[in-house]
């Protein structure tokens, strides 16, 4: 190649190498806000006694919840989970768990334990005007009076819980997942920033903070907060260490500015109204949850409304993680591609200032670091590569910034520790924080490429048009129980 | 330059070395403290339960347990933990006085102290104390936080609602000159607290309040059972309002009471043979006044509603239908003569749900 082409060709590839560092530099700055954010808030609230949220509980004037549950092949883990939402310090609430053409014994497993008879004639509430799959039957129960089950062909989640929309009575719901275990405050805690809303002042999603049980001691649907630990397996610890990330830092930063593109499926309550006049749940994406949000952000936009889409830290729900890399590849792979289907159906909101903020900011965020993210990063090795080959690289200097990237991003992920000793306090003993620390420090040698595998992975599927399913998670269920019988051991992970 | 950036960034890195080493040894630390903090506490409350106990019953002095709560830190997190809990279940006047003694003498001297504090947390614990104890020594620094526009609007309301613990009649005047821009949530919570006399006072000023404060008015007269004639006047008053957001809580208001005055009854029967003109809340609420305050009018009424457009009232309807005497027989009758096929449907359900409840009996 003559020397001209090579010196284009270097000086392209010092190019190339400033936006790296330009996108790294905005990417960590942009974290870093969300950590300043989200550390102001909870440092703040830390230690006010809650007393307040009993007022909130006993309160005559609490609005009714339907909880909606959506169940696939949950025979393990679905009367441990409806038990712990039975149990639920709340006024006036129904559960509704819909059973969504499993193949294993849920329906059966719930008959039997609560007692459910069939129902011929259930009358339909709320008029989601949406084809649903057929119900082939509808359950109530003689002992709970407010836990219906609906057993209906196989339609993915988003279809079930459609059906749970229009069975439902009540003004607000909770979708939560079949393997839910919740803390017995979490509703009462998701539903202040409705409560307490201004006049004037409209609040129509919530979402609280996901945790990890994997490991924790969970006997009779109920968690016991004392004894909650970080799982021994590394791929579960990680996976602590990125849902505090993405919970406390992530998600209470974006909504301290108003940016929250997503409630977690484990866990959000919405207005029925406003679900049903954005045409409820989407049945042909696998992200149904983050769609519906950016949808719901739309129609605020639209119609020129007010409302607000709310996050708190203080509720948390736990859920089953995956233990394996099969499953925690399909897992990420299908969040990566509901990501990618989200943004795709709602471009026309990207960079758009009609839809202010969340077209502007939120947009953009999600798409170049969330969803373009691993193929900038691999884009940037590339591109070192490239500058080492043309000589134009300055390989003191990008050894330095490399570690200090790494270090910093440890520094954020440390960073997410702090914020669970101020608001959380679950994992209290130093050995727990100790392996949380080294798991940050050693994320970006193991965990991370990793990851970044499989959101190429779904990069991929999602622009082949990938079809979607639940994805069969591997239950190894949450109770003691359930775990003493498979493997004859205690739970500890 | 290229040297001086390296450099930078070399600085940068033991920068964030050793910011990682101090986070993690701040954390190690919380944790470990945290821990200890909370044996501490745990073994001291199994102590003082037993010691306030019966402090709290009998004459059994609690200066000794005061001075311990003062000095050591533990202590007194556990005598304010478990004078929380207690005052909670409830009690006669006098062990909740020996509370409230062993509160003052315990924490008394910090409590004017951070409520002006520079942390937010002690400023909200030290309202929420005064609130749960009522201590009402502490009303005017209260009202001074209330009228403090440094604080944060969570602050001054929960002062106010503190102040309403307090039967201050302070809060009257902030309802009248502020009330209007406030929740409904933050309405209630000021008015559920109020005694009987404020109350009475609030009814008398009715006319002068905001249209929000006068809904949370009749709602909260509601959960508070007040059965006086004062009550179910306004009550009545409000229900031949030209705002139908106050009928709709005077509706609700005197379907909890079950009795309404004959007057004020025969000119709502004029309003509800118009029904249909109603909105839909005015409507769920008009069914369930029918179905709480019988009259031999209503069920042809209910009927008509099992029809109406909004799922939540051919509910309310039938409920309210459903007090009413021969149930069954009317059931059946919907089933077979109702031109709505919707009131057909839910008039089924209803079949199925008592004739199942009458197998299990």
């Amino acid at each position: 190649m003559d020397n001209i082409r090579l010196e284009w060709l270097g000086n392209v590839t010092e190019m190339l190498a400033y936006l790296m560092l330009g996108y790294v530099l905005a990417v960590i700055g942009f974290y870093t806000l969300l950590l300043l954010l989200a550390t102001r808030k909870l440092a703040k609230e830390r230690n006010v006694i809650p007393v307040q949220l009993e007022e909130v509980q006993h309160s005559a004037f609490t609005p009714p919840l339907s909880i909606l549950v959506p169940a696939y092949n949950e025979e393990v883990n679905i009367v441990d989970s409806v038990r712990s939402l039975l149990g639920i310090n709340y006024g006036l609430f129904e559960i509704i768990v819909v059973n969504d053409g499993s193949k294993d014994r849920t329906v059966d497993v719930m008959i039997e334990h609560f007692d459910m008879f069939p129902v011929r004639n259930k009358v339909q509430w709320s008029g989601l005007r949406k084809e649903t799959k057929p119900i082939n039957a509808v359950y109530s129960s003689r002992k709970h009076p407010n836990l219906l089950l609906v057993d209906k062909e196989n339609g993915g989640k988003a279809d079930a819980l459609n059906v749970g929309i229009n069975l439902s009575h009540y003004p607000y719901f909770v979708s939560l997942d079949g393997d839910t275990v919740l803390d017995p405050n979490a509703f009462v805690r998701v539903m202040k920033p409705i409560l307490e809303a201004k006049p004037g002042e409209e609040i129509i999603a919530t979402g609280g903070s996901i945790g990890i049980v994997n490991g924790s001691p969970v006997v009779g649907g109920y968690l016991k907060q004392d004894e909650v630990v970080l799982p021994r397996n590394p791929l579960v610890a990680m996976q602590v260490i990125e849902y505090l990330r993405a919970f406390l830092m992530g998600r209470i930063g974006l909504s301290e500015m108003n940016l929250l593109l997503i409630i977690s499926g484990a866990f959000g309550v919405f207005r029925k109204d406003w679900v049903i006049e954005a045409g409820g749940y989407e049945t042909g994406t696998i992200g149904e949850d983050m769609e519906l949000v950016v949808r719901l952000h739309r129609l605020i936009r639209e119609k020129k409304s007010g409302a607000q889409i709310a996050y708190v830290p203080d509720p948390v729900c736990w859920t089953e993680a995956p233990e394996t890399l099969s499953v925690l590849k399909r897992q990420r792979t299908r969040w990566h591609r509901g990501l990618f289907e989200s943004l795709w159906r709602h471009r026309v909101m990207m960079m758009n200032p009609k839809y202010g903020r969340i077209g502007m900011v939120a947009m953009p965020y999600f798409l170049l670091v969330e969803l373009f993210g691993p193929i900038i990063e691999v884009f940037g090795y590339v591109t070192v590569a490239l500058g080492y080959a043309f000589d134009v690289l300055n390989v003191p200097f990008v050894i330095a910034y490399a570690l200090l990237m790494l270090l910093y991003g440890s520094l954020l992920t440390s960073g997410t520790v702090l914020l669970e000793e101020l608001s959380l306090r679950k994992y209290n003993r130093v050995f727990d924080v100790t392996r949380m620390m080294l798991y940050a420090l050693s994320e970006s040698f193991w965990y991370r490429p990793i990851m970044l595998l499989y959101r190429w992975i779904g990069f991929i599927q999602a622009v082949r048009g990938k079809k979607h399913g639940w994805g069969d998670m591997a239950r190894r269920g949450i109770s003691v129980s359930a775990n003493r019988n498979q493997d004859g051991k205690g739970v500890n992970g | 330059m290229s040297y001086d950036l390296l450099a930078i960034v070399w600085r940068l890195i033991v920068v964030v070395l050793v910011l990682l080493a101090a986070l993690y040894l701040y954390l190690a630390a919380a944790k470990a403290r945290y821990r200890r903090a909370k044996r501490l506490v745990e073994e001291r409350l199994v102590f003082a339960e037993t010691s306030l106990q019966r402090s709290a019953q009998t004459d059994y002095p609690i200066d000794d347990l005061a001075a311990v709560a003062r000095k050591n830190r533990y202590w007194l997190e556990a005598t304010l933990e478990y004078c929380v809990r207690r005052i909670r279940l409830g009690g006669t006047n006098e062990e909740k006085k020996k509370i409230r003694q062993l509160v003052r003498a315990s924490y008394g001297d910090r409590i004017r102290k951070h409520l002006t504090s520079r942390s937010w947390a002690n400023r909200m614990n030290a309202m929420l104390y005064i609130g749960l104890f009522e201590l009402d020594e502490y009303a005017a620094e209260l009202a001074w936080a209330v009228d403090d526009r440094r604080r944060t609007e969570e602050e001054r309301l929960l002062g106010l609602r503190t102040l309403a613990v307090l039967q201050r009649r302070e809060v009257l005047t902030y309802l009248t000159e502020e009330g209007g821009a406030l929740s409904d949530y933050y309405l209630r919570h000021i008015l559920i607290p109020l005694g009987e006399p404020l109350l009475r006072e609030s009814i008398e000023r009715f006319s002068s309040w905001k249209p929000v404060v006068q809904y949370n008015l009749l709602d909260v007269l509601r959960i508070r059972h007040l059965r006086d004639t004062l009550t179910l006047k306004l009550f009545e008053d409000a229900l031949s309002s030209d705002d139908p957001e106050l009928r709709v809580r005077a509706l609700k208001g005197i379907a909890n009471f079950g009795y309404v005055g004959e007057d004020a009854e025969a000119s709502y029967m004029e309003r509800i043979a118009d029904w249909k003109a109603m909105t839909w809340s005015e409507k769920l609420m008009a069914a369930k006044f029918m179905g709480s305050v019988p009259h031999d009018r209503y069920p042809e009424w209910l009927e008509q509603m099992l029809g109406d457009t909004h799922y939540l009232v051919r509910h309310q309807a039938m409920s309210s239908l459903m007090e009413y005497p021969d149930r069954e027989k009317r059931l059946r009758c919907i089933l077979e003569s109702h031109v709505d096929r919707y009131a057909r449907d839910l008039a089924m359900e209803m079949i199925e749900r008592y004739g199942y409840g009458q197998h299990t009996a």
